[in-house]
C-alpha cells in the first residue's frame, strides 16, 4: 500500500446559523468523520445529495463559506493542514474538480486556464492529449467558460486536474451532465492517475460508477461515514457489505433489487440520538436509540453499527 | 389510447442545424417505453416536442391519431430532471398541486408525500421530495401519459427506486402509457416493456 | 450588534430613512405658511440661533422655506415615480409578452425617449401642461420609466421560458392567468427597487426645472425656485440661501439613493446567506 496522503480525524463542521430573529444556533452538518487516503488509491465517498459530502470536499481544501467552522483534524502527508499551508497547497499539491463552471475565470480562454495549470513545459501538449480523450475539439481551447455545454465543462474541469501534478486530486460529482461514455473515460483518466502514484478522492451519488473505478468506497449519512468497503465487496452484493444502510444502496440499484427502503435521510438539525440510521434500519434495537456509535473496524472494513457482522 | 409522433424534426431557427430529424415512434397506454441517448442527441427536445412544449418544424404529435389540441389541460405531461425549476419558488406546496386539481389524499400518500409538507415551500423539501410533487401534480391533471425526462438522475439510489415505485404503481392503476428517457442502460431495462435507442 | 448581519443591517437602514424622510414631508405639509411670511424687519439675515439657516431679502425663514420645498418635492418625486413605474410596468409586459410587432414598437419609443435628453423633456411637457405641480408630474413621469421598463420586459421574458411556467401551460392556464400568478410576484422586487431608485431623480429633475423657471411657479416654496432666487444675491455676499437649501436638497436625494439600495439588498435572495 502507497503512503498515507490525506488522513482526516474527527472532523466536524458547523454553521451559524440565524433562527428566528435573535438567536443564533450552530448547526452540525458534518459530524465524526474520519478517513484515510493513500498514494495510489481512488477512496469514493458515495452518499446522497443534501449528506453534507460537498462540504468535505470544502473543508478539506479550506473552501468553506465564511459562517462555517471545522473541527477536528485533518493531515496531508503527516502535517496539519492550517489555513496557510491549504492556501499553498491549493492547486499545486492538492487539486479539486468542483461542481460547477463558475470555478472557471470567466475572462479568460479555456485553453489558458487549463495549460496554466501544468507546471511542466509539456502544457499544451498534455492539454492537447487530454482533450483528445475527452473528445473535446481543438476549437474548445479558444472558448471562454461561458461558451461551454454542461458536459464539456465538466471535461474541461477534469482535463484540468489531471495535468495539474498535483498528488491529491478531489472530485466533487464530476460526473452529472456528461454522457456514461464521457464519464467512464472520466473516471478512467482518475483511475490512471491513482494508478501513477496520485491519490483521489471521488465524491459521488452515483454507485455505479464508484464500484466500477474506485478501489474503496466510504459509504456517506447524514453528514458521517457509516462504512468503508473495498469496491469488491459493492460488487460482490449484499452480504460482503457491513451497515445496513450500504446493503440497503446496493438493494436500490436497478440491476440488483431496486427495493426502496422506506424513509428518508434525516436533515442537520433535526438528527436522531443514537445510531443516524436507526430509524429507518431493520435491525434496530432500544441500544442504537442512544449514545454516540463509534466506526469499529470489521472484516477488513470500516462500520459504525454495534449489531454489524 | 395511443400516443405516436410522426417524421418529427425540431430546429430553433432557420438558420440553425436540426436537433432532431424524421424521427417516428409510438406508445400505447400501459406501455413503457425506455428512450435511450448519447446526451446532445435531442432527448430532452423529443420529450418536450411529445409534451408540447415545443412545436415542431415539421410532422406532427397524435393522439388516438388526432393532433392535441393545443389550449386547455394537455393530456401528455413532462416530469423534468430538477424539480426545483419545474416548481415555482415563490409558491407553496398546496398552491403547486392545486394548479392541476384538488389534491387527493390517497394520490399524496401513495407517492409518499407526508400532509404537513403542503404547507412548505419548495426550499425547504429535498430534490426527492420536490419530485413526487412534480409525479403527483401531473397525475391530478388526469394526463394519460407521462414522459420522465431524466427523472431521477439527480437522486441517490435509494430515492431513485423509492420514486419510482410510487410512479410503477400510479402508471399500473391508471393504465397510463410512459416513456422514460434517460441514459442509465440499467434503469431502463429494469423499467420498460420496450426500448428506443435514439443515435446521434 | 456587533455581528449584525448584512439584510438586517440594511433593514435598520431604511427603517431609519425612511422615518426621517416621513418626517421632513410631514414638517412640511403641517407648517402654516405664517412660519414663512415676510417680514421685513428682519431680511438678510445671515444665519443665526433665530433662524438657522439665515433669511432671504423678503426676511422670511430659509429654514421653514428649504422644509415646505423639499416636502414639495418629495410630493413631486413620490407621484411621479409611482405613475413613471407603473407605465414601466404596463409596458415591459406588453413589450414582453404581446407580438413582435408590439415590441418592436417598444423599443422604437424607449429609444425616442431616452434619445432627447430628460430636462429638455421635461422643460417642454411641463410648459405645455401650464407650468405647474400638475405639468411637472406628467412631464416627469413621462420620461423616467424607460430603463425601468426595459429592465421588466428582460425580467418578463426570462420568466417565460422557465419550466414551472412550461408546465402551468401545459396545466392549461391561459396567458393572462399565468402573468399575474406566476409572474407578476416575481417582478415585485425589481419594480419596488427600480420605483425607489427613480425617486432621487424624480426629485433632482423637479427642482431642475422650477431652478429654469420651467416648473413650479415663484410663489411656491420649492427649492429649485430658492436656489433659482439665490442667484441674483449671491454675487452681493449673501451664501446662505444657496448653500443650505442646496445642501438639504443632496441630502434628501442621497437618502432616497440609500434607501434604494437597502432596499436592494433586502429583496435579494442571496444576501440572506451573507
Amino acid at each position: 500500500m502507497g503512503d498515507v496522503i490525506l488522513q482526516i480525524n474527527d472532523l466536524t463542521v458547523e454553521f451559524n446559523m440565524y433562527d428566528g430573529r435573535f438567536s443564533r444556533a450552530p448547526l452540525r452538518v458534518i459530524d465524526a468523520l474520519s478517513m484515510t487516503v493513500r498514494a495510489g488509491e481512488v477512496l469514493a465517498v458515495a452518499g446522497s445529495s443534501g449528506s453534507g459530502k460537498s462540504l468535505l470536499a470544502h473543508a478539506i481544501l479550506g473552501l468553506l463559506p465564511g459562517n462555517a467552522s471545522a473541527g477536528g483534524e485533518m493531515l496531508f502527508k503527516g502535517e496539519p493542514l492550517t489555513p496557510e499551508r491549504i492556501r499553498k497547497l491549493r492547486g499545486s499539491e492538492i487539486a479539486l474538480v468542483p461542481q460547477s463552471v463558475s470555478y472557471l475565470d470567466p475572462l479568460m480562454r479555456v485553453g489558458a486556464q487549463v495549460a496554466g495549470a501544468d507546471r511542466s513545459g509539456g502544457a499544451k501538449l498534455a492539454m492537447k492529449s487530454i482533450f483528445e480523450r475527452f473528445a473535446l475539439s481543438e476549437e474548445t481551447e479558444r472558448l471562454y467558460p461561458f461558451q461551454l455545454s454542461g458536459g464539456m465543462a465538466r471535461r474541461v474541469l477534469v482535463s484540468t486536474a489531471a495535468i495539474s501534478g498535483a498528488e491529491l486530486i478531489i472530485a466533487d460529482e464530476p460526473t452529472p451532465g456528461m454522457t456514461l461514455e464521457q464519464a467512464v473515460e472520466a473516471l478512467r483518466v482518475f483511475r490512471e492517475l491513482a494508478d501513477e502514484g496520485r491519490a483521489v478522492v471521488l465524491i459521488t451519488h452515483d454507485v455505479d460508477l464508484a464500484c466500477a473505478f474506485a478501489d474503496r468506497i466510504a459509504v456517506f449519512y447524514a453528514g458521517t461515514t457509516v462504512e468503508t468497503a473495498s469496491a469488491e465487496e459493492f460488487r460482490a452484493g449484499e452480504s460482503a457489505l457491513r451497515h445496513p444502510y450500504s446493503r440497503a444502496l446496493w438493494r436500490a440499484l436497478p440491476q440488483n433489487g431496486f427495493e426502496p427502503i422506506p424513509g428518508r435521510q434525516p436533515y442537520a438539525g433535526s438528527l436522531p440520538d443514537g445510531c443516524l440510521f436507526a430509524p429507518r434500519c431493520p435491525m434496530a434495537t432500544d441500544e442504537c436509540r442512544s449514545g454516540r456509535i463509534p466506526m469499529r473496524e470489521l472484516r477488513g472494513g470500516e462500520v459504525r453499527c454495534i449489531h454489524a457482522t | 389510447m395511443r400516443l405516436e409522433c410522426r417524421d418529427l424534426s425540431f430546429r430553433y431557427s432557420d438558420k440553425q442545424p436540426f436537433i432532431l430529424e424524421h424521427f417516428s415512434m409510438s406508445v400505447s397506454e400501459g406501455e413503457r417505453v425506455g428512450l435511450m441517448a448519447p446526451s446532445g442527441s435531442g432527448k430532452s427536445t423529443l420529450a418536450k416536442l411529445l409534451a408540447g412544449i415545443l412545436r415542431p418544424a415539421s410532422g406532427e404529435v397524435l393522439l388516438d391519431g388526432r393532433p392535441i389540441q393545443s389550449g386547455g389541460v394537455r393530456p401528455v405531461q413532462l416530469i423534468f430532471q430538477h424539480p426545483e425549476l419545474a416548481i415555482n419558488p415563490r409558491w407553496r406546496m398546496r398552491r403547486v398541486l392545486e394548479e392541476a386539481g384538488e389534491p387527493e389524499p390517497e394520490l399524496l400518500a401513495g407517492l409518499g408525500i407526508e400532509g404537513q409538507w403542503l404547507g412548505r415551500y419548495p426550499r425547504e423539501l429535498s430534490g426527492g421530495e420536490l419530485q413526487r410533487f412534480c409525479i403527483a401534480r401531473a397525475l391530478l391533471s388526469n394526463a394519460r401519459f407521462i414522459i420522465a425526462d431524466e427523472m431521477t438522475t439527480m437522486f441517490d439510489v435509494i430515492t431513485q427506486a423509492q420514486i419510482w415505485a410510487a410512479m410503477l404503481d400510479a402508471a399500473q392503476k391508471r393504465s397510463l402509457g410512459l416513456i422514460v428517457v434517460s441514459h442509465n442502460r440499467r434503469l431502463i431495462d429494469r423499467l420498460c416493456t420496450s426500448v428506443i435507442e435514439l443515435k446521434k | 450588534m456587533a455581528e449584525m448581519n448584512m439584510r438586517r443591517r440594511s433593514a435598520l437602514l431604511g427603517a431609519i430613512i425612511l422615518i426621517l424622510l416621513a418626517a421632513v414631508y410631514a414638517a412640511g405639509a403641517l407648517m402654516p405658511d405664517a412660519a414663512f411670511a415676510p417680514d421685513f424687519s428682519s431680511s438678510r439675515l445671515a444665519p443665526s440661533l433665530d433662524h438657522l439657516f439665515g433669511t432671504d431679502w423678503l426676511g422670511r425663514d430659509l429654514l421653514a422655506r428649504t422644509v415646505k420645498g423639499l416636502s414639495v418635492s418629495i410630493t413631486v418625486g413620490v407621484v411621479a415615480s409611482l405613475v413613471s413605474a407603473v407605465i414601466a410596468a404596463l409596458v415591459g409586459v406588453a413589450s414582453a409578452m404581446g407580438s413582435r410587432r408590439v415590441d418592436a414598437a417598444v423599443a422604437w419609443l424607449i429609444d425616442l425617449v431616452m434619445g432627447v435628453p430628460h430636462t429638455i423633456l421635461v422643460v417642454l411637457i411641463s410648459f405645455a401642461c401650464g407650468r405647474g405641480m400638475t405639468g411637472l408630474i406628467i412631464g416627469i413621469s413621462a420620461t423616467h420609466w424607460t430603463s425601468l421598463a426595459r429592465v421588466i420586459r428582460a425580467e418578463v421574458m426570462q420568466l417565460r421560458e422557465r419550466e414551472f411556467v412550461a408546465v402551468s401551460r401545459s396545466l392549461g392556464k391561459s396567458g393572462p392567468w399565468i402573468l399575474v400568478n406566476h409572474m407578476l410576484p416575481h417582478i415585485v422586487p425589481q419594480f419596488v427597487v427600480g420605483l425607489v431608485l427613480m425617486f432621487p431623480h424624480a426629485i433632482l429633475h423637479e427642482a431642475a426645472v422650477s431652478f429654469l423657471g420651467f416648473g413650479l411657479p415663484p410663489e411656491q416654496p420649492a427649492i429649485g425656485i430658492i436656489l433659482s432666487e439665490s442667484m441674483s444675491y449671491i454675487s452681493s455676499g449673501m451664501w446662505w440661501p444657496a448653500v443650505f437649501p442646496g445642501a438639504a436638497l443632496v441630502c434628501i436625494v442621497l437618502l432616497f439613493d440609500r434607501l434604494g439600495d437597502s432596499l436592494k439588498t433586502l429583496l435579494d435572495p442571496y444576501s440572506a446567506h451573507e
